[in-house]
């Protein structure tokens, strides 16, 4: 097991920088498109539905022609560093299989279960 | 303000949150919320939308730390993340239905029962196998972690009253978009006797499991600014790092003193604001 947390670790961190180096480069992407603009943030309306579901920020992040929606990079970054725990209890599950813990596969895969019935609901 | 230099900003205030959040394992969430909106402006459902989402940064940054020194306890964190995702799935659910106020004070008024139950307790040594719960011992939760006079082992109490305040901290978690590793410390440090050390660090495990299993929702809901995310996040996440790392430095007692006093200005600021005084 110790060699599987010293793995499992290193899955975090891995994902935890890729997720933070693509927020970092949307975040200065962004902010080098909107220099003069005033922070957005005082008044709740909700995101656009393009930042609301997942898919739809994809496309919308590779359509090059929408230049200054920077943002939705930023997104895909969220995305990524929000699956990383999902990814890790999926590791977590497997890791407990493979050692024939069945108990905590199970417990393992409940939680993975409970994680994407929320994401795809 | 311009919206770089208020980027900047927040995320400077978001690193200091992220050093605190990781070392006393609250992860961040509940520091900046407050931080967002007193100090920022910001609506309260995107500064917990971005609160949520930098939850999940510090606890990957800090457990991933926790997780090779093998101070965590996988089997108790999974074990208990059982109780957490699904109270979150039902908080994040709830959370849109619900007066803000009344939540505030409910809120408040818990953190405090929390500092009240961890002033109360006495420095006790780990459990044995005879002192623990025989369902702990079932379902092998008992564990070790390395000390330097070697391994200390340890014995796991309390299993269903623990288990059942996980599903309250995973509620309150979904609710009002928050970690809530106070709620998780609580349950493994003064329920279940696990070692403080330990509880740290297994919850900083949980509070990300935790937190995803909310913010899908909250994105659903359009909570989450991208523009308002990544400087919280990044500013948290480099703050964790740097708290993982203080962890080893800085003694227990000490720890346990910053936790209490955080939480107790934080649950007076809660109960303030449900009652409509205005703060900062």
């Amino acid at each position: 097991m110790k060699n599987f947390s010293v793995f499992l670790a290193r899955v975090m961190v891995t994902s935890t920088l890729i997720a933070a180096a693509v927020i970092a480069f949307g975040l200065i992407w962004f902010l080098v498109t909107h220099v003069g603009a005033t922070p957005g943030d005082h008044l709740f309306s909700g995101e656009p539905k393009y930042f609301r579901d997942p898919l739809d920020m994809m496309w919308r992040a590779l359509d090059l022609s929408a230049v200054g929606h920077r943002r939705g990079l930023i997104m895909i970054g969220i995305v990524l560093l929000l699956l990383g725990p999902v990814l890790r209890v999926g590791l977590a599950a497997w890791g407990y299989w493979t050692e024939r813990d069945r108990l905590y596969a199970g417990v393992s895969a409940f939680v993975f279960i409970v994680l994407a019935v929320s994401f795809f609901w | 303000m311009n919206e770089p230099l208020f980027d900047i900003a927040v995320a400077g205030a978001a690193f200091l949150a992220g050093v605190l959040g990781s070392m006393i394992g609250l992860g961040g969430g509940i520091i900046i919320t407050p931080v967002l909106v007193l100090g920022f402006g910001i609506d309260i459902r995107y500064a917990m939308g971005a609160a949520l989402c930098s939850v999940i940064a510090t606890s990957s940054g800090a457990a991933a730390a926790y997780l090779r020194d093998g101070i965590s306890n996988m089997r108790v964190g999974m074990f208990l993340c059982t109780a957490t995702t699904v109270g979150a799935v039902c908080g994040a659910l709830v959370a849109a239905h619900l007066n803000t106020s009344a939540l505030s004070i409910i809120f408040g008024g818990a953190l405090l029962v929390t500092v009240l139950l961890s002033v109360r307790a006495k420095k006790e040594k780990p459990l044995t196998d005879a002192e623990s719960d025989p369902l702990a011992l079932r379902l092998r939760l008992n564990g070790a972690f390395p000390t330097a006079d070697g391994e200390q082992r340890y014995g796991v109490a309390g299993v269903i009253p623990g288990y059942l305040l996980m599903w309250v901290a995973g509620l309150l978690s979904g609710l009002l978009g928050i970690g809530s590793g106070a709620f998780k410390v609580v349950a493994m440090d003064q329920v279940m006797r696990i070692p403080f050390k330990v509880t740290t660090a297994t919850s900083n495990f949980m509070i990300g499991v935790t937190a995803a299993a909310s913010v899908g929702i909250y994105l659903k809901k359009g909570y989450l600014d991208p523009a308002l995310v990544a400087p919280v996040s990044l500013g948290v996440l480099a703050g964790a790092f740097l708290g993982a790392r203080l962890l080893t430095v800085v003694p227990v007692a000490l720890l346990r003193v910053v936790f209490l006093f955080a939480v107790s200005i934080i649950a007076v600021q809660m109960i303030a604001r449900g009652l409509g005084f205005q703060i900062g």
